[in-house]
């Protein structure tokens, strides 16, 4: 039988080897001494060295001496930069124990033992992690260090290790779940969402893409204050600091023992009367009466200027004009700006935690749910590294609710370590504690639930 | 006006004829034709193919006589989109009876294929065999196609360094 084989030429069986993936040309060259000197010759790996990146430039590598070197490396280049998305579907209220060795073998599908695969397997701890519901997660991975794949995983799921330690309730991922989504060039059975996101085609093998699209769907509802999936992934990574950032609490704003406390007043810095503000100035004495008619009328919805705490617990006040429902054209714009640039003002005078009263639902006349969802999200914004974008910019937009976000440059948001929300009791208006309550769990949704324990009353 | 059949030599001296359309599918006796214009009726040698083979070959000729000719594929684009679709599957019905044969046979098909010059039928024969390597580990390629192991221990132990072998492979 030998004979056969030996009677094909080089040449014949180089062309025989164009048709193998790079799996089977490794498996190949394990045979014997001729097919391992041809199915590691340039002529080979040719195609895939030069034609695996559909989406970019090719860029050769100069330190590569073979084509199969070339292939290798720019493999490993590849998953160094690129975002993979796995997708990762948890039936309801299923649980199976996964350990390392589940980790493992998920690692040999994404790597398909070329990479990587050391840098876990020394990880002995089981992860526990209950899902309360069917979820879809969508993470990147490649080169992800161990700890940060495993946050990304829990986000996938209820976080319950903190609250219920002894639970004993492990995550269930079974490995025949895990998809990977590959690139090819039909459009027609792509999420939309995944293709906002990269701007490149995916299929996916394997999936029930009803249900897919349902529950991706489902998902970008439940998203749409972050309405990117871009966002999204961020959120994900964020989350865990932004939730220890943001407290809810019922109490009362006067009493608060931090940096900065905010007084929403009106363009001419004197607020008073029965509002937030009157109780801040009924608190810190006359001597802020005495200060702030020293200050200048504001020119803008959001501007800021800062007194001294007088008698109050908190070091400093931040006077915000804060915004009305009738004032121009982008009202909940305004409202927006206000916080954020109290957020900003607070930085560049080094106060550290701040609370703010609901802005905007008192004599603001706001609708209470609005203003506490768009605050939440300015805050959110914020913390993730985004601010609103110029309000004139709209002007002349048709959609006058639309509030934009850009990125911000040099402004370090993780100078800000605490921001409350306290929720007055007693101004005779509506309370807007649940409905911050709920745009908390509305953005922060897998995760709100752990913080509301942490809830105190300074009442 | 040269004659509508052309007989061949095989290695085993038999004389086969076929149709000059057959023919000319053979880039080999298509050049060959094409020297000796007017001196022909003499039969063309064709030293490297048993008749058995040949006959076989020219099976494949006359299912396939009427295919339109392989476009040369020259732009990039149409390079990745190649190598997008690059797989091995015969798609054709007929192809898969002809290739379910004895390796034996299979290989001499392949090595007539690629001494007549015939693009279709060798292109047929590549992706069988490599069908017939992929997803096996070495040890079953080895069995299946009956290759001696002549690689050392070391060998292995670097190759299984550089690609971290998995359990599966020997």
């Amino acid at each position: 039988m030998a004979l056969h084989f030996n009677e094909i030429d080089d040449d014949c069986l180089v062309l025989i080897l164009n048709h193998l993936s790079p799996y089977d040309l490794r498996r190949v060259s394990c045979v014997c001494r001729r097919l391992q000197h041809l199915a590691d010759s340039d002529a080979v790996w040719r195609d895939h060295a030069t034609l695996q990146h559909f989406d970019r430039q090719w860029i050769e590598n100069p330190k590569a001496q073979s084509q199969k070197e070339q292939y290798v490396q720019s493999l490993l280049d590849r998953h160094k930069e690129k975002w993979w998305p796995v997708i990762i579907h948890v039936p309801r209220r299923m649980k199976i124990r996964c350990g390392p060795p589940e980790f493992y073998s998920m690692l040999k599908i994404f790597t398909r033992g070329s990479t990587g695969v050391d840098s876990i397997s020394s990880q002995e701890d089981v992860l526990k992690v209950n899902m309360q519901e069917p979820t879809v997660a969508v993470f990147r991975e490649m080169t992800f260090n161990f700890e940060e794949y495993l946050l990304l995983l829990a986000s996938a799921v209820e976080w319950v290790t903190e609250s219920s330690p002894d639970d004993g309730a492990y995550i269930s991922i079974p490995t025949s779940k895990i998809l990977i989504i590959e690139e090819s060039d039909r459009p027609s059975v792509i999420p939309s969402i995944l293709l906002k996101r990269r701007g490149i085609s995916y299929s996916i093998e394997g999936i029930d893409f009803h249900r897919f699209n349902k529950t991706l769907n489902r998902m970008e509802a439940q998203a749409d204050g972050l309405n990117k999936l871009g966002l999204i992934l961020e959120h994900v990574r964020l989350r865990k600091k932004i939730w220890s950032k943001i407290h809810l609490r019922k109490g009362d704003l006067t009493l608060e023992q931090v940096d900065a406390i905010v007084n929403p007043v009106d363009s001419s810095m004197m607020g008073r009367g029965s509002m937030v503000s009157g109780a801040i100035h009924r608190r810190a004495g006359p001597l802020l009466y005495d200060h702030c008619r020293t200050l200048e009328p504001c020119d803008y919805i959001g501007q800021t200027r800062v007194t001294p705490g007088y008698n109050l617990k908190a070091n400093k006040i931040i006077h915000v004009c804060g915004p009305v429902i009738w004032s121009g054209s982008q009202p909940r714009h305004g409202l927006q700006f206000a916080y954020q640039n109290v957020l900003l003002t607070a930085i560049e005078e080094d106060c550290r935690s701040i609370s703010f009263p609901a802005m905007g639902t008192g004599s603001g006349g706001f609708d209470c749910s609005i203003a506490c969802k768009d605050a939440v999200e300015a805050l959110v914004m914020f913390l993730s590294g985004y601010t609103v974008t110029e309000p004139m910019s709209f002007d002349q937009s048709e959609e006058e609710d639309y509030i934009g976000y850009v990125r911000m440059k040099r402004v370090d948001v993780d100078l800000i370590e605490e921001i409350n929300l306290v929720c007055y009791d007693n101004s005779g208006f509506e309370n807007p504690y649940p409905e911050f309550l709920a745009a908390l769990r509305h953005l922060l949704r897998w995760s709100y639930k752990h913080q509301t324990c942490k809830t105190v009353s300074t009442q | 006006m040269a004659s509508e059949s052309i007989s061949v030599t095989t290695s085993d001296d038999q004389t086969i004829q076929l149709s000059r359309k057959h023919a000319q599918m053979s880039q080999t006796i298509n050049s060959m034709l094409e020297d000796s214009v007017g001196a022909d009726q003499e039969a063309i040698p064709l030293p490297n193919v048993s008749s058995e083979v040949l006959k076989k070959v020219i099976d494949w000729c006359t299912h396939h006589e009427n295919d339109p000719a392989p476009v040369e594929k020259v732009k990039k684009l149409n390079k990745k989109r190649e190598y997008k679709a690059k797989n091995s599957t015969i798609s054709d019905e007929w192809d898969k009876n002809f290739v379910n044969a004895e390796l034996r046979v299979i290989v001499d098909i392949l090595l007539a294929a690629n001494y007549l010059d015939v693009k279709g039928l060798f292109e047929l024969m590549c992706k069988h065999i490599a069908n017939e390597l992929k997803g096996k580990t070495p040890d079953q390629i080895r069995e299946r196609f009956g290759i001696q192991d002549d690689l050392t221990e070391e060998d292995k132990a670097a190759m299984r360094k550089a690609w971290g072998a998995t359990k599966n492979d020997s």
